[in-house]
């Protein structure tokens, strides 16, 4: 070969040469990943739909009592003259409205009520007839409660204590003075009698006609399946529900009938609070025999791309003082007041559901008090205040690194602040970024929360 | 020249079995081949000042729209310099949305290309022709380029954190000279730049990354001298 035929080759040779190495480092960027919370679709709203999951088993008469009678502690919380969205039709109102806005801000939360049962199956022996009653299987035991609606008060006073709690109607007071009528009947003072059910009761439609508020077709199986109620009512409310509702073990639910089968519960994206009230551990089908964590149902849950709240009004688990029942271990932890025979394993899987989801679990007996039923005031005013926390905590999904969180308003940052003063603080227990002050966001305001997870990578990634 | 002037001769006047005879021209080395070929577009002594527009699309989580201006000397045929001035816009691509959503809940700390001033060293060893078809001939040359500069970069991540970073950049490309002075430059850049990360200064603060950038422009050949 002769120098010409040499250049050349040189010069492809390095033309080569620079094109591969560029090629070749074309995908080697690498960036650190980042958790974010608080995409658009969770951004924060005054909407939350509460499912409420009553057990039916006839231990839970006196607190089935007590919830009646205290339900209007809660709405009372809750409550707006005006409805979910206060008229702002002129600078008065909308200063007014603002006022509200900010110091009472459960007065805007705009909500809906479904009540099941803990009672997942249905069939021969089961309820009132051999086919699906009112809150089984997911299904509630009224019509969806609306904020804003007439007598949402009464009307879930009745949708529990006629349909979804057990009565022996000898137990209860009497009260021959008692003056209510149909459609009109105010809670006595001492609480639920046999005289107020009645007329509490009166308009209810029972399939059968022999049946009252009394009889005893209206308990549960003494089978309590909390969480499994809860996905088949949250699989019931979804027109397109997800696949985990039919595809599990010992699922009852038909992917074309019932899809769709409460009609008007959840809205598009909002957050769902599910509100367990028992005396009794958790025995649904998805979890194993030995399973003491809520795993499979919140990976259930999140199929449905919607925040989940647990809140449990359940057995009290008292926990040595070395121990913490808000840890992960209930190694030195012991039932007490355990009117319901509730089982620890499966007790420890709805506190585990509550602490997870950020929600709370409230003994449902006072072990420091002769185990009396705990005020289902106080609980109810606790639901309140997670319903508010809604719109003001905004929980991360794993453990952050404190120094890297960062967090904007609609693309605008928030300063880190002390606890009461306005901005943003990380709060541990809740594992949750809270606004304070100004810096509360706006309904509909768009939050986005940035942090780099303590540990690892936040999960396997397809990329 | 007296065999070649003899040999035409030859075949005027001779007879076609004359014409089969051999004819030592001698030995031909390669010092004695020259390239004939006129350079029809020269580059020695003239300024080249041009515009691109291109694409960075291999980034994993960004792709960028890019533009800028270019200004170059050529000191000789296979040898110039050139100072390039860009600017982009990073945008997020379909998997950073799909990792920010709500499947996974994750945003890379991922920095977008803003702008960058690179001076380069241009070396064109190769001037050549291309029949296209059969119907045009067209001249280009091949050039080699490195450099090196500076970058400017933000995060996308809302904290927009800026990074300005040492660049050092090669190329490759080629012009394809139009006629009347201008030509059409086709050109691969890899800008690898040395950035620093506020986020992640405590884990690691410095990243090196990779802008690879594909670039389409026309460039203007000032006449010799001026």
């Amino acid at each position: 070969m002769n120098s010409g035929s040499d250049n050349t080759l040189r010069t492809s040779a390095l033309l080569a040469l620079g094109i591969a190495s560029a090629v070749t480092a074309m995908s080697c960027n690498r960036y650190e990943l980042f958790r974010v919370a608080g995409y658009e679709q969770v951004s924060f709203t005054n909407k939350a739909e509460i499912l409420f999951v009553v057990d039916s088993s006839p231990s839970m008469m006196d607190e089935a009592a007590d919830l009646v009678a205290n339900f209007d502690v809660f709405i009372q919380t809750l409550a707006s003259a005006e409805g979910a969205e206060p008229s702002t039709d002129n600078l008065t109102d909308a200063v007014s409205n603002y006022l509200t806005y900010t110091a009472e801000r459960g007065r805007l939360m705009d909500y809906r009520i479904g009540i099941t049962t803990t009672s997942a199956d249905f069939g021969p022996n089961i309820g009132l007839t051999d086919d699906i009653d009112p809150g089984e299987a997911g299904t509630l035991t009224g019509d969806v409660l609306k904020k804003g609606e007439d007598d949402v008060i009464h009307r879930f006073r009745r949708d529990v204590a006629c349909r979804a709690a057990c009565w022996d109607g000898d137990e209860l007071p009497s009260d021959a003075a008692y003056t209510g009528t149909t459609g009109n009947c105010p809670l006595p003072d001492i609480g639920v009698t046999q005289e107020y059910l009645d007329c509490l009761c009166t308009d209810v439609e029972y399939p059968n006609e022999t049946t009252t508020w009394d009889s005893a077709d209206l308990c549960g199986h003494g089978h309590e399946k909390h969480l499994e109620s809860a996905l088949l009512a949250m699989c019931r409310a979804e027109e397109d529900p997800p696949e985990i509702c039919w595809n599990h073990d010992q699922s009852i639910f038909d992917q074309e009938d019932d899809k769709g089968s409460i009609p008007g519960f959840f809205r598009e994206g909002t957050p769902v609070v599910i509100v367990i009230v028992t005396d009794e551990g958790d025995g649904s089908p998805l979890f194993s025999t030995q399973g003491e964590t809520a795993d499979p149902y919140l990976e259930a849950f999140e199929a449905f791309d919607r925040d989940v709240t647990v809140a449990v009004i359940g057995p009290p688990l008292e926990c040595s003082d070395s121990t913490s029942n808000l840890g992960n271990s209930f190694k030195d932890c012991q039932l007490t007041c355990n009117s319901g025979n509730a089982s620890q394993l499966q007790t420890e899987r709805l506190i585990d559901a509550a602490l997870q989801t950020g929600g709370f679990y409230n003994f449902i007996a006072e072990p420091d008090d002769d185990c009396e039923v705990s005020s289902f005031s106080d609980h109810l005013e606790d639901l309140g205040e997670l319903l508010i926390n809604l719109q003001t905590a905004f929980q991360l999904q794993t453990i952050p690194d404190e120094a890297t969180i960062q967090v904007y308003v609609d693309d605008e940052p928030v300063d880190k602040a002390q606890v009461g003063e306005s901005g943003w603080t990380y709060d541990p227990s809740q594992n949750a970024v809270v606004f304070w002050g100004d810096a509360i966001p706006d309904f509909n305001q768009n939050v986005r929360i940035f942090y780099r997870p303590l540990e690892g990578k936040p999960r396997e990634l397809p990329f | 020249m007296r065999p070649i002037n003899c040999a035409l001769f030859s075949l005027f006047v001779t007879s076609s079995a004359l014409a089969q005879d051999t004819i030592d021209v001698g030995t031909l080395q390669n010092k004695d081949i020259q390239v004939v070929q006129k350079l029809l577009y020269p580059k020695a002594g003239r300024m080249e000042f041009g515009g691109v527009l291109g694409w960075m699309p291999f980034d994993a989580y960004t792709t960028t729209p890019v533009g800028g201006v270019t200004f170059a000397y050529h000191s000789g045929e296979s040898l110039g310099y050139e100072l390039g001035l860009m600017g982009g816009y990073a945008l997020k691509n379909a998997t950073m949305k799909e990792l920010e959503g709500p499947a996974y809940g994750v945003a890379p700390d991922a920095y977008g290309y803003v702008a960058s001033a690179i001076a380069d060293v241009q070396w064109a060893p190769i001037y050549a022709k291309i029949n296209w078809l059969g119907r045009k001939v067209y001249h280009h040359d091949v050039f080699l380029s490195g450099g090196l500069g500076a970058t400017y970069e933000r995060a996308v991540l809302p904290d927009h954190a800026s990074a300005f970073s040492p660049t050092l950049g090669i190329g490759a490309g080629a012009r394809l000279f139009l006629g009347n002075g201008l030509a059409l430059r086709m050109q691969l850049r890899d800008d690898v730049i040395r950035e620093y990360r506020a986020k992640t200064a405590e884990s690691q603060a410095w990243f090196l990354k990779q802008n690879v950038s594909l670039l389409v422009g026309i460039s203007k050949f000032t006449k010799k001298g001026s």
